[in-house]
């Protein structure tokens, strides 16, 4: 079994990128939500979900996302998605996120795409 | 006719001693007449005539053998019944009494005996009184050792009781030839210590007078003491005073016969003797014994009294009056700590609010009541508190209660007196908590099981509910053959499948996958149900039913639910699909041997305001053919996980179709189970599975209903 995990890092921009590996389904799901959670307590608007060694998404796993994604629209944040595996990117296609969140290749293109805060 | 005397029945016993007792005494009175005439008015002796005495001897024996008639009878009765303390006291009670009563009447009663002869009638009355007294009360002794060595005998103990009744006979015979030759009288004198000795070494078997309490035996000491002074007495009497009424009474009555009474005291002294010593060296372990009975009937009452009682308060309480009697505190309480480290006292005897505060505010105290895990007795409270004078509590018991391995509370149990416990209460209050404990998780575990079984019948309405509200039979689409089924994961799902008829009249099938699984998508899945319901027959096609949807739920779901739903309709005449999907899994579509997949874009229901989900939300059209399959399925079926969390996808089941052939609607789901089943390998299902399966053109088929799978099968021309 795939341990799930999820770590956050924030950097110099002050975006933090939650790093997610293993399986995210109903039971692990908790888990990240008390995450984001705590990150976004901590202040975190800007915020990059990082799915490069996440092996499986379910539809449980799918609705953190929604969870936090209004109220932190409403502060100017954003939760941005990136590097995901084809197989979880097709679970994200199918139900439409594309719609709803910013998916891209690599973290680093996530980063980029925040606005800088000077600006 | 012996058998019948040897084991009368209780009629027959109850005839048999009455005629005893009438025989025994009409002889008492006609004796008492033929005395009276015969010496008082006759002035003789009462040996001077050989037939007289014939005649007065030959009624004395009859009187006697109606005596032990009667006492054989009575001891017979018996048999049945075990030697008790009851038994016991009651027949030392019965003879002490009688014994001391006769030997006060032989003092008191005034008696004119000259030579042998009684001079006046109320001296032959009151000696035949005597004589029968003494020997009521001697065989009515000999009949209850006799009874009692039966009753606790040993290898020996028939041997003995022939011994002793040939010594009895020996010591008469010997007493009789006492007047011919001296040497006789001192044969018979051995004879009967002989006796007293047989007698001794035939009681045994007397340990079970240490299973008595202590007070049962003090009495016992008394009662023997003066069983024993009575027995000695008579025995003395008639052996050394033959001057005594009582003496001489007997001697008129048989001759020779004061013997026999004496012998048979002096061997009833000598069990009472020995009674006594046994009880008084049974006595200083009688607190012991107490305690340990005590102990274990208070165990046996704790084990019964936990199998009666479910409800953890009511244990509580009659444990804590129990263990207040059993351990003589002045009071007693039981305190349960919460999760959230308050106390609450729920079982309280003679205790006030303040004590149980008092106690906890001394640190040391509280760490103890709420830390310790075996039970722990402080004797001296005033030494660790200091004198308080408005707190009564001097010594105390705490013992700790365990509930699946957790301190979940304390007994305690005071008493207003220093050292007011023993170390024996603390050991018998470990025996009780280490009940206690196993009785409170034996009523946890009972209350689990009550609410297991009340989750499960809710549970089983539920399923009853929520398959109720996926559709029995398939509407009548024309040349369109229809199969599904839905198996959830748990008892309840949130899947759902429907046939709907749009505004346009065009019959359609719509699945949905409510995100999450049990009740909370089950609930979701009956709003779902009754938002389609109503919006269905204003939509002109699946997209706009999608949008309807969407509408309708959008904001008064949770954040992180969503609904996945696809809808279909059906031109009948032009034999083409209209399709919409809402971030559902792909519609497979067999056509000849190609396998199409058709994804239009859209979003899951329930995520995105309806501006951006209509204009999202598109919808395809495409035509079928005869034998086309057209199959809509849930995660579930292409999620299914092996052992290895190895999907099967949607591979497998698209091969299966393309090589299927001509074949129905059910066909298609048996052999997509079939797929499932295989991949699965006995793992558990983790996501609800459903599908829909449509052939056009598709052969009648018949309903099947089966118990875990809920298949609906509906069929069209």
């Amino acid at each position: 079994m795939n341990q799930f995990t999820a770590l956050t890092q924030q950097d110099e921009r002050g975006i933090c990128c939650i790093d997610l590996a293993g399986y995210l389904d109903a039971h692990t799901a908790t888990e990240l939500e008390s995450i984001m959670s705590a990150a976004i307590t901590n202040g975190c608007r800007r915020i990059v979900v990082n799915f490069a060694d996440l092996e499986y998404i379910s539809s449980a796993g799918l609705g953190v996302f929604m969870v936090f994604i209004e109220s932190i629209r409403s502060d100017g944040g954003d939760i941005k998605l990136a590097a995901m595996k084809p197989k979880v990117f097709t679970v994200f296609d199918l139900l439409g996120f594309p719609v709803l969140f910013e998916i891209y290749p690599t973290v680093e293109e996530a980063k980029q795409a925040f606005p800088s805060l000077e600006a | 006719m012996t058998s019948t005397f040897l084991s009368p029945t209780d009629q027959q016993k109850r005839t048999l001693t009455t005629i005893f007792v009438i025989t025994g005494i009409v002889l008492l009175v006609a004796r008492m007449v033929v005395v009276t005439f015969w010496a008082v008015y006759g002035g003789h002796t009462l040996t001077d005539t050989f037939m007289v005495e014939v005649l007065l001897t030959v009624a004395s024996d009859l009187i006697l053998v109606c005596v032990i008639g009667v006492v054989f009878l009575t001891y017979t009765k018996r048999t049945g019944k075990e030697v008790s303390y009851e038994v016991l006291a009651g027949a030392l009670t019965t003879y002490a009494i009688s014994a001391l009563a006769l030997l006060l009447l032989g003092a008191l009663l005034p008696s004119d005996v000259v030579e042998g002869v009684p001079t006046n009638i109320t001296t032959v009355v009151t000696s035949h009184i005597l004589a029968l007294g003494t020997f009521i009360v001697s065989i009515g002794l000999a009949g209850f050792l006799a009874w009692f060595m039966q009753m606790r005998r040993h290898e020996r103990t028939g041997r003995y009781l022939i011994l002793l009744m040939i010594i009895l006979f020996g010591v008469w015979l010997l007493s009789a030839l006492g007047s011919v030759a001296s040497v006789f009288s001192g044969l018979s004198i051995t004879l009967v210590v002989i006796g007293s000795i047989v007698m001794l070494m035939s009681i045994k078997r007397l340990n079970w007078l240490a299973t008595l309490t202590m007070d049962k035996k003090i009495r016992l000491l008394w009662l023997t003491t003066c069983a024993a002074f009575a027995a000695g007495l008579l025995a003395s009497w008639h052996a050394f005073n033959g001057d005594a009424f009582v003496t001489q009474s007997a001697a008129m009555f048989v001759r020779s016969g004061a013997i026999l009474p004496g012998a048979i005291n002096l061997f009833g002294f000598v069990f009472f003797a020995r009674l006594f010593f046994a009880v008084l060296a049974s006595l200083p372990n009688s607190g012991i014994v107490d305690r340990r009975s005590s102990e274990v009937e208070s165990l046996a009452h704790l084990t019964r009294m936990m199998a009666e009682t479910a409800d953890v308060d009511t244990l509580l309480s009659s444990v804590t009056q129990f263990a207040l009697q059993v351990c003589r505190a002045h009071g007693a309480w039981c305190e349960l700590y919460d999760d959230d480290g308050s106390i609450r006292v729920v079982a309280s005897k003679n205790v006030h609010a303040d004590y149980v505060r008092v106690l906890h505010r001394d640190r040391a105290l509280h760490r103890m009541f709420m830390d310790n895990a075996r039970p722990a007795l402080i004797d001296s409270l005033p030494d660790i508190l200091g004198a308080d004078a408005t707190l009564p509590i001097r010594s105390v018991i705490t013992v700790p209660l365990i509930r699946e391995h957790r301190r979940t509370g304390t007994l305690v149990m005071f008493s207003t007196i220093e050292y007011g416990f023993e170390a024996d209460d603390l050991r018998l209050l470990t025996a009780f908590g280490d009940t206690i404990s196993i009785a409170l998780d034996q009523t946890r575990l009972m209350e689990m099981a009550i609410e297991k079984e009340r989750l499960q019948k809710e549970f089983d309405v539920a399923r009853r509910i929520q398959s109720s509200l996926l559709p029995i039979s398939a509407p009548d689409i024309p040349s369109l053959g229809l199969a599904a089924i839905t198996i959830p994961a748990e008892e309840i799902g949130g899947d759902y499948y429907d046939y709907v008829r749009f505004a346009n009249g065009r019959p359609g099938v719509i699945i949905a996958d409510v995100s999450g699984k049990g009740i909370p998508a089950a609930l979701y899945m009956a709003t779902l149900k009754g938002v389609v319901l109503a919006e269905m027959r204003s939509s002109n096609g699946p997209a706009d039913l999608l949008r309807r949807v969407n509408a309708a739920l959008m904001g008064s779901m949770e954040k992180q639910t969503y609904i996945t739903m696809t809808a279909v309709d059906y031109d009948v005449a032009t034999m083409t699909m209209r399709m919409a999907r809402a971030g559902h899994t792909p519609l497979l579509l067999r056509s000849g041997s190609t396998i199409r997949t058709y994804t239009p874009k859209g979003i899951a229901i329930g995520l995105v305001a309806p501006a951006t989900f209509d204009r999202v939300t598109e919808e395809i059209e495409f035509p079928v053919e005869s034998h086309d399959i057209i199959m809509l399925t849930t995660d579930g079926v292409n999620e299914r996980r092996d052992a290895a969390l190895g999907e099967i996808g949607i591979e497998p089941v698209c091969e299966m179709l393309a090589n299927i052939g001509t074949t129905t609607a059910s066909t298609v789901i048996t052999k997509t189970l079939e797929l499932l089943h295989m991949h699965g390998n006995g793992t558990d299902q983790h996501d609800d599975i459903t599908i829909v399966s449509m052939v056009v053109n598709g052969v009648a088929e018949t309903t099947v209903d089966d118990e875990r799978i809920r298949p609906i099968y509906g069929v069209l021309s």
